[in-house]
């Protein structure tokens, strides 16, 4: 019977997450700019952890000790991002906060769209977003499912436990739109920070006394587990280490759900303590890590089969108590919802704003542009949800490259701060073979250079053809570009 | 307001626009330095294992390339609190 105790923990944290997410934005009044952008008044601590929560996601959570677990070294990688992923937006952030309040943006799109003077490139660019987005919602529909799989000991399906956790997300996010994201990251930020500390903690000294008897045993036992590039089988390339890290770095700031948060924040001073903070992240991940390390010494990959099944394993095997499995599995369910409300808030957001409002002729009144992002909200989580349910090996698949996709992104952004010259022609000529290149060297159709992650190799092309094609075509109006600089 | 787009008038729109017009020229050089610290920074970060590619020793409980990391991670949290102090006297006198 301790699965009940297990699952109702999981279910109170369920319905706290619920009852703050949908209560926070209650007092505000309906507006898109609210709604997408908390009225450009978030401050420092809401905003820290309103970043935080969307890198602390099921890949770091789950993903992280599997990593540590199955690839060793190849898991610094995740340090490493997670502390530069923001540094670049100390470039992007206040230029486009500054921009939104002149201009009333609330996407990143809206931004990129009028510096290029094209509905086209609006259109391309939330497509390319929505696709990378359904990707990224269905790893953590999957955390999701996996976590109320193993509460109720196999009792609840799949399909069912991915359902739980994506109506809760759904309703904070219909009702409390940003300020309601930003504030359930706040609970959930600190509460997945403070069990991964224990839990990781708690492994190395319980089991080996300390994490330098534990990192000396598997030197001793394995003697290439914490080297990269040693050519074994999971373990991953010089080159692919460097490029990943890159292309993530690079990257991470472009995504439209974090890009877009620049509107949200109160003073530029804000998101200027934010990313300054933010390394702090990384190194409140290092446990995470140890969860997985812990565990290389106690069971062989064959018997617990795949790798992210580390962290239940070790749980189960030192007979915690079921209302601490429940609170770990808890923070686990904390870390993909709180990457889940993000993206999902960011997708239904650039549907209705950077698609449909673009596409329709006639002016959208506030309240009725507030209610197409509402239903594009759930009409996103439908679709992903049927998708990571129902979609198949195959068509999880085809959505890997999200990353590579989004990075393309990139060359938009500088040139809209920092190369007048840059046409609209340029951008859409170089964004578009740019993410088809990654996404064919990520289905294999290209073969993959050197090892080097596609993104990277899609960038080049894109940069490539964005310069010669800006230079062969018309510069835009001075008077028009000199607004963005 | 008059804007230079380029160091030529004839040439137009052309050039990269790095810093807005009339920001000061030790505004430029202070970003310049931070903006090549950081890369620096990235690419140790990026080629960590041309560096720390080692377990041992182990300092402070982590294997030498993840103490390697760890340590980037800090020197970068370092110089971005700098910046941040920096920028934010800038902040105060716009």
């Amino acid at each position: 019977m301790n699965w009940i105790a297990t699952l109702v923990v999981v279910f109170v944290y369920l319905f706290f997450v619920l009852f703050l997410g949908s209560f926070a934005g209650r007092k505000q009044e309906t507006s898109v700019a609210e709604y997408i952008a908390a009225s450009r008044s978030l401050g420092f601590i809401v905003m820290y952890f309103l970043m935080g929560g969307a890198i602390f996601s099921a890949f770091a959570y789950i993903g992280g000790p599997g990593w540590a677990y199955k690839r060793g070294a190849a898991s610094f990688y995740i340090l490493g991002y997670c502390a530069l992923g923001l540094l670049p937006w100390w470039i992007w952030g206040p230029r486009a906060a500054r921009m939104g309040k002149k201009f009333n943006y609330v996407t990143q799109a809206q931004l990129f769209a009028d510096r290029f003077q094209s509905k086209e490139l609006s259109v391309i660019i939330a497509v390319i977003s929505i696709i990378a987005f359904i990707q990224y919602i269905t790893l953590q529909m999957k955390g999701c499912a996996y976590v109320f799989e193993i509460a109720s000991e196999g009792r609840i399906p799949m399909w069912a436990g991915a359902l739980i956790a994506y109506v809760v997300v759904l309703a904070y996010v219909f009702f409390g739109g940003v300020r309601g994201v930003a504030w359930t990251h706040v609970f959930q930020g600190a509460f997945m920070v403070v069990m991964a500390w224990i839990l990781g903690l708690y492994f190395c000294y319980e089991l080996y006394g300390g994490p330098t008897e534990m990192f000396r045993q598997i030197t001793e036992a394995k003697p290439n587990h914490l080297l990269v590039g040693t050519g074994e089988e999971f373990d991953i390339s010089y080159a692919s280490y460097a490029s990943a890290l890159l292309v993530s770095v690079l990257g991470f700031a472009m995504w439209p759900h974090l890009f877009m948060k620049a509107y949200t924040a109160k003073s530029e001073k804000v998101l200027k303590q934010t990313i300054a903070m933010y390394p702090t992240f990384a190194i409140m991940l290092i446990p995470v890590l140890f969860i997985g390390f812990a565990g290389v010494q106690q069971v062989p990959l064959e018997v617990i089969g795949e790798s992210d099944r580390i962290l239940p394993w070790m749980f189960t095997n030192m007979n915690f108590h079921p209302l601490l499995v429940g609170l770990i599995l808890a923070a686990a369910l904390a870390a993909a919802m709180s990457t889940q409300d993000a993206v999902t808030h960011a997708a239904g957001s650039v549907f209705a704003q950077d698609i449909v409002k673009v596409l329709t002729k006639r002016e959208q009144t506030d309240k009725k542009a507030t209610w197409w992002i509402r239903i594009s909200v759930v009409g996103f989580g439908l679709i992903a949800y049927l998708v990571a349910v129902f979609g198949g090996q195959a068509l999880v698949d085809l959505l890997l490259g999200a990353y590579g996709a989004i990075v393309q992104f990139l060359p938009i952004a500088f040139a809209t701060f920092f190369w007048p010259r840059a046409t609209k022609v340029g951008a859409i000529c170089g964004i578009l073979p740019g993410v088809t290149l990654n996404y064919l060297i990520e289905f294999g159709v290209l073969p993959k250079i050197w090892d080097i992650h596609p993104g990277i190799q899609g960038l080049a092309l894109n940069i490539i053809i964005f310069v010669v094609v800006s230079f062969l075509t018309k510069p835009p109006a001075k008077e028009h570009v000199s607004k963005f600089i | 307001m008059e804007l230079v787009l380029a160091a030529n008038p004839k040439e137009k729109n052309c050039g990269l626009v790095v810093f807005p017009p009339g920001t000061p020229r030790p505004v430029k050089i202070r970003r310049w330095m931070f903006f090549a610290i950081f890369c620096v920074i990235t690419f140790m970060q990026a080629f960590y294992w041309l560096f720390a590619n080692s377990a041992e020793p182990i300092v402070l409980g982590l294997p030498w390339g993840m103490f390697f990391v760890t340590l980037l991670i800090v020197i970068e949290f370092a110089v971005l609190l700098l910046m941040y102090f920096v920028e934010a006297q800038d902040m105060e006198d716009e």
